[in-house]
């Protein structure tokens, strides 16, 4: 009975098309719990283009499946199941493009090709350092308002799609030389219309803990869309801040059956916003966690000291919109496609495309290890060198708990194994 | 995408013309049936179908299922990483394109507009199950199977709880306001005595379909194939299992 599947293997085998025919690999880029990323060039020039230079692609290698020393297959994960099926969806400029899908040696390498670009926490990053000896190094206005503004794009076109990203962060958003922001990393992304569960039950966690709405640090297991606009509130303020706002720490989870309350991160955000009242949060009291706010002590909101006091711009509907995405009741926060029409983005400097238009700033090219890229490297190796590399995007806490958590129970396999 | 079917690789890849479907149709006939092992094919499906779907089960689970299922049929021989290996063909296959649409979602908000009795919502899910047992998922979008679905449990009870007694004010299809399925049911009870409380009251069948923008020829032919496929099925279950199994013979023997 195999015999038949051998021979329809051989088949598709010899059909397949291989990597290096299309793409000469140039170096490696960053790894996480899914695999690693390589930067490429396409060989061959797209049809119809007349660009000199060719293509630049970012590769992200799904790790094989191990088990002990032998590569076996366990089916693939459910976040590259979910990132391919919304990429080959999807279609809009602020989100990342699936050029297409490869799947290479003896069919246990996936590769995702998706256009190369700069990642939103590496110019953060670069600011954040120069501006510790000069604080006028801080992002233009102009800059951020253009990232913010075609971040809301990307997420408005999302939501209206019914998806819901659920990993919205620095490190996941992308920016081209041309200054397009696009968004990427939709392993945690998922259509929500009608599910057939709550979401809860998918996913024990989302979103990378600095950026996760209260809602969901209060146990909440049908949320919505608004958990997307918090993180992209808190984007906002990093942007005009070079820190993250809440940096609160994770309370690791002991137990696979239950989701640790995140105090500390609660406190952070507290610091900033005050502690929520009814009057405010109008379901607050219907949170599963509720009765551990007893522990808190009342605190006034420091918003607007923190917008004078620590963020680059002055505008006053700058601190409006700000407040409207940190609203604590997710029912009355701003949803992207009001966020879109706000008079923040009417007034001068009024965002554009191209974030980068007219800026001083050069910003040194993504890291690329050349001398790695062979594609077939031992995922040790992997680890290894992503460690050497110092990316900040790497040693941020949370998402890849966030990605072992998610699929404990519906174990998939590899997404719950610790990386390193 | 999620929100506009034309935009989705469903509609875009997944639509065929019946022609089309004959030509795969031929395509499918030079490999033979046994060497595609359809019992691993399905399992990889289920499989697959399900994390797409949002509530995926181990592999084992599915391996656990198809033995059970299979097991008067010759049993299922396959190991987990064979599944998972097949999971890669079969996303070939597929093109990567994973996400479908199906006639549920519009089924639900039909029915509700329309104010659809309880019961007849029941038999047209029942009918779309059915259909996905057919071509008709290939053929026709599935907002257009929905339609086709709840048509006929209504057709066939003759309509009567589906006319509008106010129809002569020539307003009522567009002047009513949306019920649910529930209120639908309610309605249906107090239709003769109370029809001049506008909140209690199914829409106009015809009226409703008239209003619909969608090809009523596809409809009818949907209808039609949904009554062959009931007619072939109790052909089956009267001839006696001797001639039926003679036929499976002949079909293996080839």
């Amino acid at each position: 009975m195999s015999s038949m599947l051998q021979e329809f293997r051989a088949k598709r085998e010899a059909q397949r098309v291989q990597v290096k025919d299309k793409y000469e690999i140039l170096g490696f880029i960053s790894s996480g719990t899914y695999g690693r990323v390589y930067k490429a060039q396409a060989k061959q020039k797209n049809k119809g283009s007349n660009e000199e230079k060719p293509l630049m692609y970012a590769i992200k290698k799904f790790k094989p499946d191990k088990e002990g020393d032998v590569t076996t297959y366990t089916g693939i994960s459910q976040s590259a199941c979910r990132e391919i099926s919304l990429c080959r969806e999807l279609s809009h400029v602020n989100i990342i493009a699936l050029q297409e899908v490869l799947l290479e040696n003896n069919s246990i390498h996936m590769l995702d090709i998706v256009v190369y670009s700069n990642g939103l926490q590496q110019i953060i990053h670069h600011h954040s350092q120069h501006s510790q000896h000069d604080r006028s190094s801080s992002i233009p206005e102009f800059t951020i308002k253009s990232f913010l503004w075609q971040l809301l794009n990307g997420v408005a076109y999302l939501h209206a799609n019914w998806v819901l990203h659920r990993d919205l962060k620095p490190a996941n958003i992308l920016v081209t030389a041309d200054g397009v922001v696009k968004i990427g990393d939709l392993g945690l992304a998922r259509i929500y219309q009608l599910p057939l569960q709550p979401l809860f039950n998918g996913d024990k966690v989302v979103v990378t803990i600095w950026y996760r709405a209260p809602e969901l640090l209060l146990g909440s297991k049908h949320y919505t869309k608004a958990i997307d606009i918090w993180a992209v509130g808190c984007i906002f303020a990093e942007l005009l801040t070079l820190r993250p706002i809440f940096k609160g720490e994770e309370a690791k989870m002991d137990n696979k059956k239950s989701v640790p309350f995140q105090k500390n991160q609660l406190t952070k955000i507290f610091e900033v916003l005050g502690k929520p009242t009814k009057e405010q949060w109008f379901e607050i009291e219907k949170q599963p966690e509720y009765p551990q706010l007893a522990s808190f002590r009342a605190i006034p909101n420091r918003l607007r000291e923190f917008y004078q006091n620590h963020c680059s711009s002055k505008s006053e509907q700058g601190y409006k919109l700000l407040s409207l995405m940190l609203e604590y009741d997710p029912i009355t926060r701003i949803t992207a496609e009001e966020a879109l029409k706000h008079p923040y983005f009417e007034e001068d400097p009024i965002p554009s495309m191209d974030s980068f238009d007219g800026q001083p700033f050069q910003y040194p090219s993504r890291s690329v290890k050349h001398d790695d890229n062979d594609m077939k490297a031992p995922p040790a190796a992997a680890n290894a060198s992503t460690a050497t590399q110092g990316q900040a995007g790497a040693s941020q806490g949370g998402v890849g708990a966030g990605r072992k958590h998610a699929h404990s129970g519906k174990d998939e396999g590899r997404n719950n194994k610790r990386r390193g | 995408m999620a929100a506009n079917f034309w935009a989705s690789s469903h509609g875009k890849q997944w639509l065929l013309s019946r022609q089309q479907l004959q030509e795969s149709r031929k395509e499918d006939l030079k490999n033979s049936y046994r060497g595609s092992e359809p019992y691993l094919v399905a399992a990889t499906c289920m499989y697959l179908a399900c994390k797409i779907e949002e509530s995926p089960h181990h592999i084992k689970s599915v391996i656990t299922e198809m033995k059970h299922v299979t097991a008067d049929k010759g049993g299922f021989q396959y190991e987990n990483h064979k599944v998972a290996e097949m999971e890669f063909y079969l996303l070939e296959e597929l093109n990567f394109n994973m996400i479908v649409f199906h006639p549920y979602r519009a089924l639900t908000t039909l029915a509700q507009d329309l104010g659809t009795k309880n019961e007849d919502v029941q038999r047209a899910w029942f009918i779309v199950n059915d259909t996905y047992k057919t071509d008709m998922c290939l053929l026709y979008p599935p907002y257009v199977i929905a339609t086709a679905a709840l048509y006929l449990p209504i057709a066939l009870k003759g309509g009567d709880q589906y006319v509008d007694n106010n129809a002569s004010n020539g307003n009522s299809a567009q002047g009513v306001t949306t019920r649910g399925a529930k209120r639908g049911a309610t309605s249906a009870a107090t239709n003769n005595g109370n029809n001049n409380n506008e909140a209690t009251k199914v829409k106009d069948i015809r009226q409703w379909f008239a209003l619909l923008n969608v090809d009523l020829d596809q409809i009818i032919d949907i209808v039609q194939e949904i009554i062959s496929l009931y007619e072939v099925w109790d052909d089956y279950n009267k001839k006696p299992p001797q001639e039926i199994h003679g036929i499976l013979q002949r079909l293996l023997k080839k």
